[in-house]
């Protein structure tokens, strides 16, 4: 054999060719009771949970009736979940929680330090002193 | 589907077999598939309406499939054409060769896996027609292999049956959430205790893991992988080629492929020598020192390139002449392995499937030996 091959797998671009929305299901716990869960059970009472399940139609909604301190799980494509704590929160407040969370990637919030983050190689390549005219080239 | 993929098998054995017994009207019966262990039945071999499987299968209702808020929300996801029923989204994923008697998604799996290689292969041929053919077909592995497709089928936030009946029944999980979640466990499977990072082989896996030469995909990846290509073979039975082909393109050929780093050379110089030969240069491959910074020099670098006459085939850069040599002589290489043709107004080319093509590419002049 000339030449053999080392086996790569393709690497997944989301949002180039189709887009899926990382973020699969959604769970609401509450409590019926307890005073911390207000806000959750405005928007359930008041239908808006249902509005925004009807817009987000590609996340499964779970709403789960506990004890305890209101909080809303957010379940991703990378296997990660994300308990967000929503206590004492107002309606408007949850929603936009909902919202946040609903459209990340599920990955941990990182710093990058540098210019561009890419899975491409640069295009313009990177420049080299070897290919700079004889004449011009830096002489020690 | 199950009905018509074994249908089509046997129709493909009762053509082998009708020469054998063309007069035997009595009842015959064989296994479609060792999988399933499926048994298909006849009164007469050449009349296919008198074929009756011995497994009663039944299509989940649709009316069931859509209280499956993990099944509509999946159709959702993969906006998926309103044609395309939930049932068959469910069938997708059930995996279970033996169960309540619900169709299972094997003739979704082959007819995925068809369309899948068809248009996968074509896209590669047409874009990269000197492919050597090992890389060729791991460059299928790396688009349309068990890896890449239960990568996919995560991402696109299918959930795994892994509760067993005493699970669900404490946890009070209404029966229809099943039929949303892809389903390749047996019950016994279900209730056996885990130890996280420790797998349990059973014979047959390690049987397998012997025939693939001690590499092992757990049987999640598996099934994975073919809820994806059952997909794409449903979404074939609801709409047309053309909706099917468009999800193949945006779904797996959108991936990025890194080709470049799928190449191992044995002997580059001589493969580049042998590949001359090949398209009948008329001057001889020659090495040549393009740079340097001075060999004596704490840490030498030198560029090299490889010349046929005036024009340089490829250069490397290295920290010794053999090396600077071996990585021009690679840098040639795939210049020529990984050429891409474009068509006359510079545009990408058409596959063959695609309205109006015009073979304007190149075909490749096959491998050299060494």
């Amino acid at each position: 054999m000339p030449v053999k091959a080392i086996p790569k797998v393709s690497v997944a671009r989301n949002g180039l060719g189709s887009y899926i929305v990382p973020c699969h299901k959604i769970r609401v716990n509450y409590c019926n009771w307890g005073g911390s869960s207000k806000g959750v059970r405005e928007i359930l009472k008041s239908g808006e949970l249902n509005q925004l399940g009807l817009t987000k139609k590609s996340i499964f909604f779970e709403v789960v009736k506990r004890q305890g301190h209101p909080s809303v799980e957010f379940y991703y494509n990378n296997d990660s979940v994300k308990d967000i704590p929503v206590k004492n929160m107002e309606a408007s407040d949850v929603l936009k929680k909902i919202n946040q969370f609903s459209q990340a990637s599920g990955a941990e919030l990182f710093k990058w330090n540098h210019k561009v983050l890419s899975t491409n190689e640069s295009v313009r390549g990177i420049w080299s002193p070897m290919h700079v005219a004889k004449n011009d080239r830096h002489k020690i | 589907m199950l009905r018509l993929s074994s249908r089509a098998g046997a129709r493909a054995c009762a053509n082998f077999r009708s020469s054998i017994v063309k007069n035997l009207s009595s009842s015959l019966y064989f296994s479609s598939s060792s999988i399933t262990k499926h048994k298909t039945t006849y009164d007469n071999p050449l009349e296919y309406g008198t074929y009756k499987s011995n497994i009663y299968t039944h299509r989940l209702p649709e009316s069931t499939a859509e209280q499956s808020p993990e099944l509509v929300a999946l159709h959702a996801r993969l906006d998926l054409p309103k044609a395309y029923s939930l049932s068959t989204l469910s069938q997708a994923l059930n995996m279970e060769t033996k169960s309540e008697g619900l169709a299972n998604n094997f003739g979704l799996n082959t007819l995925g896996k068809s369309l899948l290689s068809y248009y996968v292969a074509e896209y590669l041929l047409i874009k990269y027609p000197r492919l050597p053919m090992p890389i060729h077909n791991q460059a299928i592995d790396a688009y349309m292999g068990v890896e890449p497709l239960s990568s996919i089928g995560k991402s696109w936030g299918i959930q795994p049956d892994t509760n067993s009946k005493l699970e669900k029944y404490l946890a009070q999980e209404p029966f229809f959430m099943k039929y949303g979640k892809l389903r390749y466990l047996e019950e016994t499977s279900k209730e056996e205790v885990k130890e996280d990072g420790v797998i349990e082989l059973t014979g047959d896996e390690i049987s397998q893991i012997e025939q693939n030469h001690g590499r092992y995909t757990p049987s999640e990846q598996d099934a994975y992988a073919a809820s994806v290509r059952s997909i794409i073979g449903g979404l074939y039975t609801h709409t047309d080629e053309l909706t099917t082909k468009q999800f193949i393109k945006n779904h797996i050929l959108s991936r990025k492929l890194p080709i470049e780093q799928m190449f191992q050379f044995q002997q580059p110089m001589r493969e580049l020598v042998r590949l001359g030969d090949k398209l009948g240069f008329k001057d001889p491959l020659e090495v040549r020192l393009i740079a340097e910074t001075g060999r004596l020099s704490s840490h030498a670098i030198f560029v090299t390139g490889v010349f046929v006459g005036t024009e340089k085939l490829g250069e490397g850069v290295g920290s010794s002449l053999a090396e600077s040599k071996t990585r021009a002589a690679v840098n040639a290489l795939m210049g020529y392995y990984l050429y891409s043709p474009i068509s006359s107004d510079g545009e990408e080319l058409k596959v063959p499937s695609d309205e109006g093509y015009k073979f304007e590419g190149i075909v490749g002049l096959g491998d050299v030996a060494i």
